[in-house]
């Protein structure tokens, strides 16, 4: 990352200003961080995949089925994230809902309707891992707008309110949080690292690695990239279609109707896990669905680590 | 270590397979559940007040070879082993029990809303005193509450008991606040909390009672609630574990300490368990040879609540 | 005049006692209230709480589970049992603010005039509390 030509300085006012009259929310991580008046959401996947929605109403006359399809609207919506977040809603979840066929209808009208305003990271947090997974805390990836909040007020770039050029102090403030961040950025993981777990499938390490998790769906509800879904019904005669998140930790996740079951073990579940975000994903999209936001560390009951996980597994296979 | 020591022990002696324990987790107050399988591990074996886990719930996770186990018990772990042997899901000859005096759970998400980037070091619990940064602060007001409201710190079933005996500190009634509102406002309050939860299952996952190889909330055949999670769903939900564990929840806190958003859901479990206390004289994970307020029923229990 | 809002009442009646109470009421042509629907189950020891719950969620106002008075249980000790749950889930109810809503009763198969009372008693005290605070959030899916 560079000092944009293009990049100019607002005041923290200035640029809540400019947000007034917009429909505008704010992700937990960058909320914790400025202060700022917007209604909070976990997550972008809570806009674009939320968790109750109606994909059609149906109900039963004259002996056959009516059924009305769902839309949502495109109403424009403003949506403050973090990079991680951003790049998980351009390199997933589009991957995922827009750019595979079918292409996921109410997926797509949300997601025309949205603008990203990324909020650049000064520091890495207690969890961060962005860029072992080929992120960058300064990463304008799929934004219209970048923003940097530093001592002097509000480095911005792309779409947002006029502001002037930032001065040679400025300048050497915005270099010096570059720096740092370069410092104190973590590794990447190893470029093969989706091959070596591919082949480590059958490692008896994975029971070590795995022990501890509780096969909860805290950390894959609350990730950003993690989109598995149920489709459940409610009502018998007259009802709708309602589409929630699912977890691959549940059970319930891969029973079959004939009621085996491929998963049955919490350890084969959380397996199916690390791998999807880093190796079938991967070897098939070309990056990791993993976007290194470190929430699942964070919300985890028993603090238990993807990112120490792959790197215990890279290291055996390597 | 006092605990380090016996540990190791059980270990080098092959008196058990392994041991269900905590060691430090990545962040600041953080613990993770160990399962101590060489006698080198046990170097990370610790015991602070921010070993939140209930170790009772990981009886489930064990290895196929662990036949014989210690547990690293406080006073709650060990009430929920007393139900599990209860309900014959383990036997105590398969049990070591590790007791150790608990002083009682430190709340860090209020430590972390106090303190901002607190480091591990900086915090002790001295007696009825927390030290943080070298001021001193009374211990009780940054408990769980479930340790607010905990009689029994000790473990009250064990081979061994660590640590030095102090005196239960008065308990406190954490319901009371609730209790005073009216109804209405008690309604909003929970209805606000249920309406945050995203049903990820962690309290059900976290609780060591609820080892149901189906759970009722992810039933289909029948089906009593909805994925999604509404408020109807979520209400229904939460209540119906609050059943399921009547006379059953030793009221460790674990549910509310694993509950990623920090709702309150144990309020639920500790008002059941007061009605059980209260009518039926009941406390869970007292006896091995007591029975369950539900399989069981006096000719002139209380019937007031009905017409 | 008649209120506007009508409570639905879901009623879980033993099929020994109160579903004959019941039978009684209609056949001694004693008026009741029309806000009850009725299930009949082998015995008030084998309704779970879950079904109360399940009730409530799918847009009950309030429930009424009625059973065989104390020992006179056709299973001899059923309604002891649902007695204990029942209390349990009664204070829950109450703890959480939706007391009044969730009503037991004992009612032997010669007693189809208390059945009525109780019939009566129970939609009044639902009627007072108004509709219930989970069926507000229901989304309606619309009249065919």
């Amino acid at each position: 990352m560079r000092v944009s030509s293009e990049g100019r300085i607002v005041s923290y006012e200035a640029f809540l200003g400019w947000f007034e009259g917009k429909r505008v929310f704010a992700t937990e991580i960058v909320s914790s961080r400025l202060r700022l008046p917007f209604p909070v959401l976990p997550t972008p996947k809570s806009l674009l995949l939320p968790q109750r929605e109606v994909l059609y109403r149906f109900f039963w006359e004259k002996r056959t089925w009516n059924i009305t399809p769902a839309f949502p609207s495109e109403e424009t919506v403003f949506l403050l994230c973090a990079p991680c977040e951003a790049r998980a809603v351009v390199r997933v979840l589009d991957a995922v809902f827009l750019e595979s066929a079918p292409q996921d209808t109410s997926y797509a009208r949300r997601r025309k309707g949205l603008t990203l305003f990324v909020v650049g990271c000064t520091f890495f947090g207690a969890t961060c891992f962005c860029t072992r997974v080929g992120g960058s805390p300064l990463s304008s990836e799929g934004a219209s707008g970048f923003v940097l909040s530093l001592p002097f007020g509000m480095y911005l770039e792309g779409e947002g309110p006029e502001g002037r050029s930032p001065g040679p102090l400025e300048k050497e403030e915005l270099e010096r949080v570059l720096e740092h961040l370069k410092q104190s950025a973590p590794p990447p993981f190893p470029e093969r690292t989706p091959e070596y777990l591919f082949q480590a499938f059958g490692e008896a390490s994975w029971e070590e690695v795995a022990w501890g998790c509780l096969n909860c769906g805290a950390c894959t509800f609350l990730c950003p990239t993690c989109f598995c879904f149920d489709l459940a019904p409610e009502g018998r005669l007259r009802g709708a279609m309602i589409r929630t998140w699912d977890s691959c930790q549940f059970p319930k996740f891969t029973l079959h109707a004939s009621s085996h079951n491929p998963r049955p073990h919490p350890l084969q579940r959380v397996r199916q896990r690390i791998l999807h975000k880093f190796s079938y994903f991967p070897l098939r999209k070309g990056c990791f669905s993993c976007v290194g936001c470190g929430r699942c560390v964070l919300v985890c009951p028993v603090n238990w680590s993807i990112q120490e996980a792959v790197e215990r597994m890279v290291s055996g296979a390597q | 270590m006092e605990l380090r020591d016996a540990a190791r022990k059980l270990l080098e002696e092959g008196t058990v397979q392994g041991i269900l324990g905590y060691r430090r987790g990545s962040l600041p107050f953080r613990t993770r559940p160990y399962l101590f399988r060489n006698p080198e591990d046990i170097e990370d074996l610790i015991f602070t007040p921010f070993c939140t886990v209930n170790l009772a719930r990981y009886l489930f996770h064990l290895p196929r070879d662990c036949r014989k186990v210690a547990v690293v018990a406080k006073g709650c772990d060990g009430r929920s082993l007393v139900v599990l042997m209860q309900e014959n899901q383990v036997r105590r000859e398969d049990l070591y029990i590790l007791g150790v005096r608990c002083p009682g759970m430190v709340d860090r998400r209020k430590l972390e809303e106090r303190w901002e980037r607190l480091g591990e070091e900086e915090v002790c619990v001295a007696g009825e005193t927390l030290v943080v940064r070298g001021v001193a602060y009374p211990l009780s007001s940054f408990l769980e509450p479930s340790c607010r409201r905990c009689r029994h710190r000790s473990p009250l079933v064990y081979d061994v008991l660590l640590g030095e005996e102090a005196p239960l500190p008065p308990r406190e009634d954490v319901l009371s606040e609730l209790r005073c509102l009216p109804p209405g406002e008690r309604w909003a309050f929970f209805a606000r909390e249920f309406s945050r939860c995203i049903r990820c299952y962690a309290c059900r996952n976290a609780c060591p009672m609820c080892y149901c190889k189906e759970c009722f909330a992810e039933s289909h055949m029948p089906s009593f609630l909805h994925p999604s999670p509404t408020l109807r769903d979520t209400f229904v939900f939460h209540l119906g574990r609050a059943m399921h564990l009547a006379g059953r929840c030793v009221a460790c806190g674990a549910c509310e300490r694993a509950c990623p958003l920090g709702i309150p859901i144990a309020t639920l479990f500790f008002a059941v368990a007061e009605t059980v206390r209260e009518h039926f004289a009941f406390e869970a994970g007292m006896d091995v040879a007591a029975l369950a307020p539900f399989v069981t029923y006096r000719e002139d229990d209380p019937d007031a609540c009905i017409q | 005049m008649r209120p506007l809002w009508e409570p639905k009442i879901v009623a879980f009646l033993c099929h020994w006692c109160s579903y004959a109470g019941a039978d009684l009421a209609g056949v001694s042509r004693i008026q009741y209230p029309p806000n009850i629907r009725v299930i009949r189950v082998p015995c008030s020891g084998s309704v779970d709480p879950l079904y109360i719950l399940k009730a409530l969620r799918e847009g009950a106002d309030g429930v009424l589970v009625s059973g065989c008075h104390p020992g006179d249980c056709h299973y001899l000790s059923g309604n002891y049992f649902a007695r204990r749950k029942f209390l349990v889930l009664h204070e829950l109810l109450e703890f959480l603010g939706l007391g009044g809503r969730v009503h037991f009763s004992w009612v032997s198969a010669s007693e189809g005039e208390r059945f009525a009372r109780v019939v009566a008693s129970v939609v009044a005290a639902v009627q007072n509390l108004g509709p219930s605070p989970l069926v507000k959030e229901q989304e309606p899916y619309g009249t065919p």
